[in-house]
């Protein structure tokens, strides 16, 4: 959460004077940032950059791996918020899901549509790919909702974990992860959704 | 086991966008059906996120900010949705597929003030001209049930203004960089400039109008040595966009001055804004 702030300090552009929030504290609501933005309001836009920008990066970097796509993605993406931010409607769901939908999406997208994925998964395997999402505990920085997840995800079968993760953090099609596993893709399909039945109420997200 | 229980296990794979395309698209048609359908993937979608949440957020370099910034600043909005159905025609021309460059053209004279009729032009902005695919960005977004259904505009094809595409030439130069300053007199000047390209382009808002003598003068100023970089008037809806005619050299000043009607070619008042590019 610390990159927050050292965002803040490496971009000293007049829009940004209005954010000098602590990351620790509730920061100030995104879906009305969000209202503000889908009126044309600029600085608003600038704001909410600020306050969501690491999570949409960090996650379309964790899927696409490659930086520069990842840059490319990220544009894309809030180029897309700038967008139809007319069109979000806070009483269906929160500005975060709205906005990490989409950002997940588009590197999904983006995976599927190039030959950035193929690339990537010459490099990177099953066991990598869990393997990271197990060891990610060990890095310096990490979010207030890594930990729930990670007991989350304890409760699952292996099939379940690998599957999900595979999917999620992967980008892969629930056929390629059928292949990568060994197991009939109808498998798959059902073992997505069990995973997700039980992250839900481990988590404790209303159904 | 009916269809509907088919497409119904299927949530846990769109939440986790495990779907390829047609299995998307069959379940999202399945979903505007099934209210329970809805509220499952809602929570599903809530799911998901909470592991979006959880990786290490990473900040972007410094310089994507300011690309996006610029690239806001000229790309407009899309009307508020009367209607939340999704046809197929819609959605054809949503697949990002084999798009090099997804960025939005930006529409120059979009305002928050301007009416339905120049919004609905301002979609036509949404086109693929030769060398530059847009398409995904006009991809808007629509929720049901708590959860993102791609739909996209029609996006004929159509040529972009030429200062919009100069500007997106600059602005997606990997040695982009942006420098701002208020205008005397009112507005705010924003300068792109790429030192690789020799280019640079201007976007001012809310820049006054002047008398039907006069005009707005652009000029590279490297010390005394001062080049004319072309003439422009302020756009009505209060964007306006100019790419330097010329070369600009490294470290050169951007200025704007007053001049009369046919520009000079010394600068002849003080200028009303001066932009260094280093």
């Amino acid at each position: 959460m610390q990159k927050k702030c050292d965002m803040l300090g490496t971009v000293p552009r007049e829009t940004d004077s209005s954010k000098d929030h602590e990351s620790t504290q509730l920061p100030p609501s995104k879906e009305e940032l969000l209202g503000r933005v889908a009126l044309g309001d600029q600085k608003a836009f600038a704001a909410l950059y600020d306050e969501i920008s690491p999570r949409v990066f960090g996650l379309i970097r964790r899927l696409l791996v490659d930086h520069s796509q990842s840059e490319e993605v990220t544009q894309e993406v809030f180029l897309e918020i700038w967008q139809n931010a007319t069109r979000y409607e806070p009483t269906k769901g929160g500005a975060s899901t709205w906005i990490l939908t989409m950002a997940h999406r588009r590197a999904v997208d983006r995976i599927r549509s190039s030959q950035a994925g193929r690339d990537r998964d010459l490099k990177i395997g099953v066991r990598d790919f869990v393997a990271e999402y197990d060891n990610v505990s060990d890095a310096v920085e990490i979010t207030m909702e890594h930990e729930r997840v990670k007991v989350a995800m304890a409760q699952l079968t292996e099939l379940q974990r690998q599957a999900v993760t595979l999917a999620y953090y992967g980008g892969f099609s629930h056929s390629e992860v059928s292949a990568m596993l060994k197991v009939p893709i109808g498998t798959v399909k059902t073992r997505l959704r069990d995973g997700m039945i039980r992250l839900r109420d481990e988590l404790g997200v209303a159904s | 086991m009916t269809e509907h229980d088919d497409l119904h296990l299927l949530a846990g794979a769109y939440a986790l966008g495990a779907l390829d395309e047609s299995e998307r698209e069959e379940f999202e048609k399945y979903l505007l059906t099934s209210e329970e359908a809805r509220a499952e993937l809602a929570a599903f979608t809530d799911t998901a996120v909470m592991l979006g949440m959880s990786t290490t957020p990473v900040t972007p370099p410094p310089s994507l900010k300011g690309d996006i910034m610029a690239r806001i600043a000229v790309t407009p909005q899309l009307p508020a949705l009367e209607s939340e159905t999704a046809s197929d025609a819609e959605r054809t021309d949503a697949a990002p597929a084999n798009v090099t460059s997804m960025f939005a053209e930006r529409d120059i004279r979009s305002t928050p003030s301007e009416t339905a009729a120049e919004r609905k032009a301002a979609r036509r902005w949404y086109a693929r001209p030769a060398n530059i695919l847009i398409a995904a960005a006009a991809a808007a977004v629509i929720f049901v049930g708590g959860t993102a259904l791609g739909t996209a505009l029609n996006a004929p094809t159509q040529q972009v203004e030429p200062q919009a595409v100069g500007l997106t030439e600059i602005s997606a130069a990997a040695d982009a960089q942006r420098a701002e300053a208020a205008v005397a007199g009112g507005g705010n000047a924003t300068v792109i400039w790429s030192a690789q390209l020799e280019r640079s382009a201007v976007v001012i808002s809310d820049l006054p109008a002047l008398p039907s003598d006069k005009t707005y003068e652009l000029w590279y100023i490297d010390g005394s040595h001062i080049t004319p970089a072309g003439t422009f008037s302020a756009e009505a809806t209060g964007k306006t966009v100019r790419v330097l005619d010329g070369k600009m050299s490294s470290g050169d000043t951007i200025g704007i001055t007053v001049e009369p009607k046919g520009g000079s070619k010394k600068p002849t008042t003080e200028p009303v804004v001066a932009i260094p590019t280093a």
